[in-house]
């Protein structure tokens, strides 16, 4: 079968809408390539670049065995699930990975499909001003069913998860909230939306388990907020997940996701701070390019230009999107 | 076909014109960047980040050049390569570009010249316009059989999808694009 006639071909085409495909081709009249030609040389002879520790095989692999470690394997696949959508959709392409055409696609096509899982290793929380007491916590079955909300903003909205059936979770520890018993903080969204409004862990019977099903509601909510695009409103609700589970279950997903929804609510300060904390912070190792790139692109977007550049320089190997940092940085200049 | 090499990094293995042999890199980007880059134009709708999509096809094929398979149709692999770091670059990049064209004003480049028919110029950009608001999947399909005239068998390897997938495809592309067309040259403007 040869196909349809082309429209560029297609007399009746051209009549009824008065447009010639064949125009577009005048863009492309006269391109240069020599200085490309030069780039691909250059880049061809520099010294090869050491394999990236994270392919998405190999990502796979590593968290999963940790998060199997710390959660079960039901979270772990959980939290593939659900790692938020810019950091995992920005796994570098791994030119030393790229092998047969197929193994292009599966690396390159299937990254935002297949949400790269965060490193097991629990974040202490960092914006928690007040004192916490903790307790050791045997969580018990949720009656809450593993799901994935359909929502799925353009761009980059995270899915909420949930945690697996609890029988296979380890036992966690947990924080007591010292202030307010009983009663969260209400955090309200930029657009006016209450964004958390449940009972704190600490006025919840510790063994019945449903402080996990409150943990997940908190993070449901923010989840929510995020999915439906008022990143400004997912900002509180994370920090208020954070706040009232600092080591919680998906405390390393909303990590992210909160630097997510400050990159995306144009909080570019408070998103680069963010990055730059996660960088130190323990259990995100493996992303540190991901955070790197983050926090150049707020810097360019702060019009630190030069601290953006150092970053992108320390990164070494040459991408696409590193190139899209030294573009900006250079027509700002 | 076997040529010197005096740089053996810039060697690549694999058939060019089915004739299986060795190929200067430099000869490769000659024999296939301009097309490469103008797909990748087509798709991306910027030079700028064609070009680096195009150098990571190079290097990729370089780094990869022991493993590619003899005879296999070097055209399309460079092709299935291009298009699925044009997938990549709009899922990482997406969120910046967005923030940055919010702070700029970017300029149409334009063929400059006495003999430059402005009208085909502004026709050639209202095209393009038209193919950028295609979803992924379509533009994919239209730019590659409408505008580069690759035949339907090849884009489906290309792409890794089914002959009459790429039919289906290629018929949405085109009634979006006709829709978009109409909305933007306006109805009346033609018979």
């Amino acid at each position: 079968m040869s196909g349809p006639r082309r429209l560029m071909d297609d007399p009746d085409f051209r009549w009824e809408t008065d447009c010639d495909l064949g125009d577009e081709a005048i863009l492309h009249e006269g391109l240069e390539l020599g200085a490309l030609k030069e780039r691909v040389l250059a880049a061809i002879e520099a010294p090869p670049v050491p394999p990236e520790p994270t392919s998405t095989a190999s990502t796979l692999g590593a968290s999963g065995a940790a998060v199997k470690g710390a959660l079960g394997v039901g979270l772990a696949v959980v939290a593939a699930l659900g790692v938020g959508y810019m950091l995992g959709a920005a796994q570098p392409l791994s030119s030393e990975g790229v092998a047969e055409p197929e193994a292009v696609i599966e690396q390159v096509v299937s990254v935002p499909d297949a949400r790269l899982p965060v490193a097991a290793p629990r974040v202490p929380a960092v914006s928690a001003p007040e004192a916490h007491s903790t307790e050791v916590v045997e969580p018990v079955a949720s009656p809450q069913p593993l799901h994935r909300a359909p929502a799925a903003v353009e761009g980059g909205a995270s899915e909420p998860v949930r945690p697996a059936a609890a029988a296979e979770v380890a036992a966690v520890v947990m924080p007591v909230q010292s202030e307010a018993p009983g009663t969260a903080e209400a955090p309200v969204g930029e657009s006016g939306t209450v964004v958390a409004e449940v009972a704190a862990p600490g006025g919840v019977d510790a063994v019945d388990g449903s402080r996990l099903d409150v943990e997940m509601e908190v993070y449901d909510t923010a989840v929510q907020a995020m999915a439906s695009g008022d990143y400004a409103g997912a900002v509180p609700a994370f920090r208020s997940y954070l706040r009232q589970f600092p080591g919680g279950h998906l405390s390393t997903e909303a990590e992210l996701s909160l630097l997510e929804c400050l990159f995306e609510a144009g909080s570019f300060a408070e998103a680069e701070a963010q990055a730059s904390r996660l960088l130190q912070a323990p259990g995100f190792g493996g992303r540190e390019r991901e955070l790197s790139l983050v926090r150049a692109e707020s810097l360019i977007l702060l019009d630190r230009c030069s601290e953006a550049l150092a970053i992108v320089d320390a990164l070494g190997e040459r991408d696409s999107r590193t190139a899209a940092v030294r573009r900006e940085c250079k027509r700002r200049r | 076909m076997s040529t010197e090499h005096p740089e053996e990094g810039r060697v690549v293995r694999f058939p060019t014109g089915g004739v299986s042999g060795e190929v200067d890199i430099g000869q490769l980007f000659d024999a296939h960047a301009a097309y490469l880059v103008r797909v990748c134009i087509r798709l991306t709708g910027s030079r700028a980040a064609a070009e680096d999509i195009v150098q990571e096809v190079f290097v990729t094929a370089h780094r990869r050049r022991g493993d590619l398979i003899p005879d296999s149709n070097l055209r399309t692999w460079l092709y299935r390569v291009a298009v699925n770091l044009v997938r990549h670059h709009h899922r990482s990049s997406g969120r910046f570009n967005r923030f940055v064209d919010r702070y700029k004003v970017d300029p149409r480049e334009a063929p400059a010249g006495p003999d430059v028919d402005v009208e085909r110029v502004e026709r050639a950009h209202l095209v393009r316009d038209c193919v950028a608001e295609l979803s992924e999947k379509q533009r994919e399909v239209f730019v590659l059989y409408e505008l580069e005239g690759i035949s339907g068998q090849e884009i489906s390897e290309v792409l890794g999808i089914k002959l009459n997938t790429v039919w289906s495809r290629l018929r949405l592309a085109r009634k979006a694009f006709r829709v978009e067309w109409q909305r933007r040259h306006g109805e009346g403007d033609h018979p």
